[in-house]
């Protein structure tokens, strides 16, 4: 059973506007569902300007993970090390929590830092060095469309987007490989 | 109006250091720290954001508002107050580590009245009720964006500012020997008796009582207000999606 | 009104690019200008390390003088930048959008050129990083977490680590677009550096939110920064300085500085390369409201540490705060401090006039420098002066060459470092101003149309 080749093809649109005009023709005449298209654009734009899926993740998990793991490592700096080498200074308890609590502190925030800036990357799916098709051109302000269709339909989808105006097409191998 | 509101957030400020001043200038412990002034306008603060989500909440659901009262104010009240209840730790730690780490027997006498002397058990119920619950509560997204966990949040918060008031005030005040140079001997803590109790409620039932005459007199919602937001906030199509425009007026 | 030029993505990657790509003339002049100033600071250090701390005016009792005032007047401007671009984010305050990443660039380099005055100031740094790397743990030896001391360098760390990091996730676009524009090894460079980003809705959403959550991540630090600066002081039984108030008082002075120093640096950016179309008068207008809010706000701090530290009357805070009022050279000092901290430039500030010329802006926001470096000098060298009972070693603190060297040298470390950063990045954020383009809505009642943004 041959296996139809899935190929991707970049559009790019002078406006959003063609951009978004180009989608909807290409759902329905050429049958491309969210699933199968991504749109680069050369800045943030309203979430589902595009009609695209909305961008599930979980970036929220990170802070907290990073802060536990911070805290833990702040109360190792702190504690541990008192306990360690226990040395009285003005009469302060050995553990002395309020003093202490300002570098679990520090160590809480600088881990929860840390693993957000490691999220933002994971669920940005960074870096990604010369994944999928991509254009120069796009943060000159063009509105890039990538459809990933097979290859027999590459024709139509081409077509589709020329009609609604696609400065220029170019294609490409699959998404994501 | 504008220049209206600076002056109010001024007199603001103004009334809540004076009223403060008035306890710290006094040479009580417990009181007499520079701080007090500045940790008086963010309990107050604090306070009043939950008095806000208290009396949207109530006026919404009794006085049939549910059209004009949506969840964004009470979305935005409440980032406040997490800024205000991480605030409040941040000005209550200030002072806390500044008496602590300077271990003068008068800094730690003030400490034990305060903190782990008599009112050790005030402390942490007020300490859960003012801080760590809210705070957790509000890390999270869902509790700020609902109007009944908003309220939970308001009335654990305004539970533990009156405590904590009774903490500072009550503990300060009964001191026995006011001629002693400092604080020698610990007194106990100050139990409060019926008439306590009755002016408390008599207090807040008063506010309470003025505040439903108010609204009985005045509209509770600023009308002309209502009427520019429906002007100057709408939602426009944009592309695929619908976007909320705000106009921003000079 | 606001104005809002309309400027086409090509253009603004054109005017914000030009001088990251281009190496126009004057850069070598300026180069060499601000080399030449650090270059002041850098022989006065090695005069320090080669002769010894005895070069400075330092002796007992006042063992902190220009290099701890300089230290913190460094933190305090390096808050400047998390303040603004935090704060502006989570508010989605429009007019954030050319500030940010200059604001954030000022922190960094604020913040590590102050973390290079506390090595210089044990004189024989090499000593120290003998104490300090490679710790000596085997012995079983470790620093005192409860010393401010060690609370200082663990929020510095923390900071600048957080800042840098906050500065480059959301540059990432921008490096993208610096890839896209040029050629060679620079190409190879910036490409390496944008990690492969293409920017599709999903980056972008994510891009939005670590804007959001990374501002409310590195809030709470910048907080506990220059509170924990301020405890070096008020943990210690100094009169004057021991005193429940400082922390929020040196948070919102070091505002108060920082915020002014980004209008500074606006005025510079928008004279040096012509950023007419993107720093505009509605910009420092924006600055000058907020500046005259956190203005209000220190001076109530002051007044607070001011009236609290009289009333008691205990003698020892009394006479402190005589030595700083009336007592010359600091009755000078003082006087200069008061006016140029507040007096001359709230009500200034008032003045919509000026806060919507760039001039004014640029010399009022000079002025509250000179101010905030004056305060932190009187609270900290006085408070020292102080004669303690049974001391007889005591001499007066006077400022020498060296010392001035330092001062002016860090001015050029910070001034170079911005520099150097804005020819390799670019220092307005272009995803932001071409975000502002699109995000720009108009709404139309009755005859007339109302400038509008959509909600984020």
């Amino acid at each position: 059973m041959a296996v139809a080749q899935r190929q991707s093809l970049l559009g790019l649109f002078t406006s959003a506007d063609a951009a978004a005009e180009a989608l909807d023709q290409l759902e329905e005449k050429a049958g491309i569902t969210p699933d199968d298209f991504d749109v680069l654009t050369s800045s943030p734009y309203p979430e589902g300007a595009f009609g695209e899926k909305p961008v599930a993740h979980r970036l929220y998990i990170f802070p907290i993970a990073g802060a536990l793991c911070g805290f833990s490592v702040g109360l190792l700096l702190t504690i541990g090390t008192q306990m360690a080498y226990p040395l009285v200074t003005h009469g302060k308890p050995i553990i002395a929590i309020p003093a202490m609590l300002i570098v679990m502190y520090e160590g809480t925030m600088l881990g929860a830092i840390l693993f957000t800036i490691l999220g933002i990357l994971f669920e940005s799916r960074l870096p990604a060095f010369g994944a999928g098709l991509y254009d120069p051109r796009i943060s000159e302000g063009y509105v890039g469309v990538i459809v990933s269709t097979t290859s027999d339909r590459v024709p139509v989808v081409e077509r589709v987007m020329r009609d609604a105006g696609a400065a220029d097409v170019i294609a490409g191998p699959p998404r994501g490989s | 109006m504008t220049l209206l509101s600076a002056f109010y957030l001024m007199a603001y400020v103004g009334a809540h250091t004076v009223f403060a001043t008035d306890f710290a200038m006094s040479q009580v412990p417990g009181w007499h720290s520079a701080i007090f002034p500045a940790l008086h306008g963010i309990d107050g603060l604090q306070a009043g954001c939950a008095t806000a989500i208290l009396v949207m909440a109530l006026v919404r659901r009794f006085g049939r508002l549910e059209a004009y009262i949506s969840v964004d104010p009470f979305w935005g009240v409440s980032k406040l107050m997490l800024a205000l209840t991480l605030l409040w730790m941040y000005f209550h730690f200030a002072e806390f580590l500044t008496l602590w780490y300077g271990r003068t027997p008068r800094e730690i006498a003030v400490l034990t009245i305060l903190y782990w002397g008599p009112y050790l058990g005030l402390f942490i119920v007020e300490f859960l009720f003012v801080w760590l619950i809210p705070f957790i509560m509000l890390l999270i997204f869902p509790v700020r964006r609902s109007i009944r966990w908003n309220v939970v949040v308001a009335l654990s918060i305004l539970f533990g500012l009156l405590l904590d008031r009774i903490r500072l005030y009550s503990a300060a005040f009964s001191v026995e020997n006011v001629f002693e140079h400092m604080l020698e001997t610990i007194p106990g803590p100050y139990v409060p008796d019926v008439v306590d109790l009755m002016i408390l409620a008599g207090a807040i039932s008063g506010a309470v009582l003025v505040y439903l005459l108010a609204v009985r007199l005045v509209p509770v919602l600023a009308l002309w207000e209502v009427r520019q937001a429906l002007i100057f906030s709408r939602a426009i199509p944009y592309l695929r999606t619908e976007a909320a425009v705000v106009a921003k007026p000079e | 009104m606001q104005e809002r030029p309309v400027l086409s993505d090509r253009q603004i990657n054109r005017d914000l690019l030009d001088f990251v790509l281009h190496t126009p003339i004057w850069f070598w002049g300026v180069l060499l200008l601000l080399g030449l100033v650090f270059g002041a600071g850098f022989i006065a250090v090695v005069y320090l390390i080669s002769t010894g701390v005895g070069v400075w005016g330092e002796n007992w009792p006042v063992m902190w003088a220009f290099e701890i005032t300089n230290f913190v007047f460094w933190v305090g401007i390096s808050h400047a930048g998390v303040m603004i671009s935090a704060i502006l984010r989570l508010t989605q305050a429009e007019w954030r959008r050319p500030v940010t990443r200059a604001a954030e660039v000022l922190t960094v380099f604020a913040l590590a050129t102050a973390a290079l005055h506390p090595a210089v100031h044990v004189g024989r740094f090499w000593r120290v990083i003998y104490w300090v790397f490679p710790y000596d743990f085997f012995r079983g030896i470790w620093p005192n977490v409860r010393s401010p001391l060690i609370w200082d360098p663990s929020a510095i760390f923390t900071y600048l680590t957080g800042s840098s990091l906050f500065i480059y996730s959301v540059l990432i676009p921008d490096l993208a677009v610096a890839r896209d524009r040029s050629t060679g090894w620079r190409r190879t460079f910036y490409g390496i550096l944008a990690l492969g980003w293409r920017g599709n809705p999903r980056q972008w959403r994510l891009q939005t939110l670590a804007g959001i959550l990374l501002s409310g991540l590195i809030l709470p630090v910048f907080v506990s920064v220059h509170s924990i600066v301020s405890f070096d002081f008020a943990m210690a039984l100094v009169p004057g300085w021991h005193s429940t108030v400082f922390a929020p008082y040196f948070v919102i002075g070091a505002v108060w500085s920082g915020v002014a120093a980004v209008a500074t640096l606006m005025a510079i950016l928008r004279f040096m390369f012509k950023l007419h179309n993107y720093i505009r008068p509605d910009h420092f207008d924006a600055l000058g409201r907020l500046l005259l809010v956190v203005g209000n706000a220190w001076f109530y701090f002051f007044l607070l540490d001011f009236i609290f530290g009289l009333y008691a009357r205990e003698d020892t805070e009394v006479q402190i705060w005589q030595a700083r009022v009336f007592e010359w050279p600091f009755s000078a000092l003082f006087v200069i401090f008061l006016l140029t901290a507040y007096i001359l430039p709230v009500p200034l500030l008032m003045m919509r006039s000026v806060r919507r010329s760039v001039t004014m802006m640029f010399l009022t926001s000079i002025l509250i420098n000179i101010g905030m470096w004056l305060e932190r000098y009187i609270l900290i060298v006085p408070a020292m002066q102080y004669k303690q009972t049974l001391q007889f070693s005591w001499s007066v603190y006077q400022p020498q060459l060296p010392e001035w060297g330092l001062v002016i040298g860090s001015f050029g470390l910070v001034a170079l470092g911005v520099f150097l950063f804005a020819k390799v990045f670019p220092i307005i954020p272009i995803y932001e101003q071409k975000e502002s383009q699109v995000f720009a809505a108009e709404i139309k009642v009755g005859k007339v149309t109302v400038p509008g943004v959509i909600r984020e």
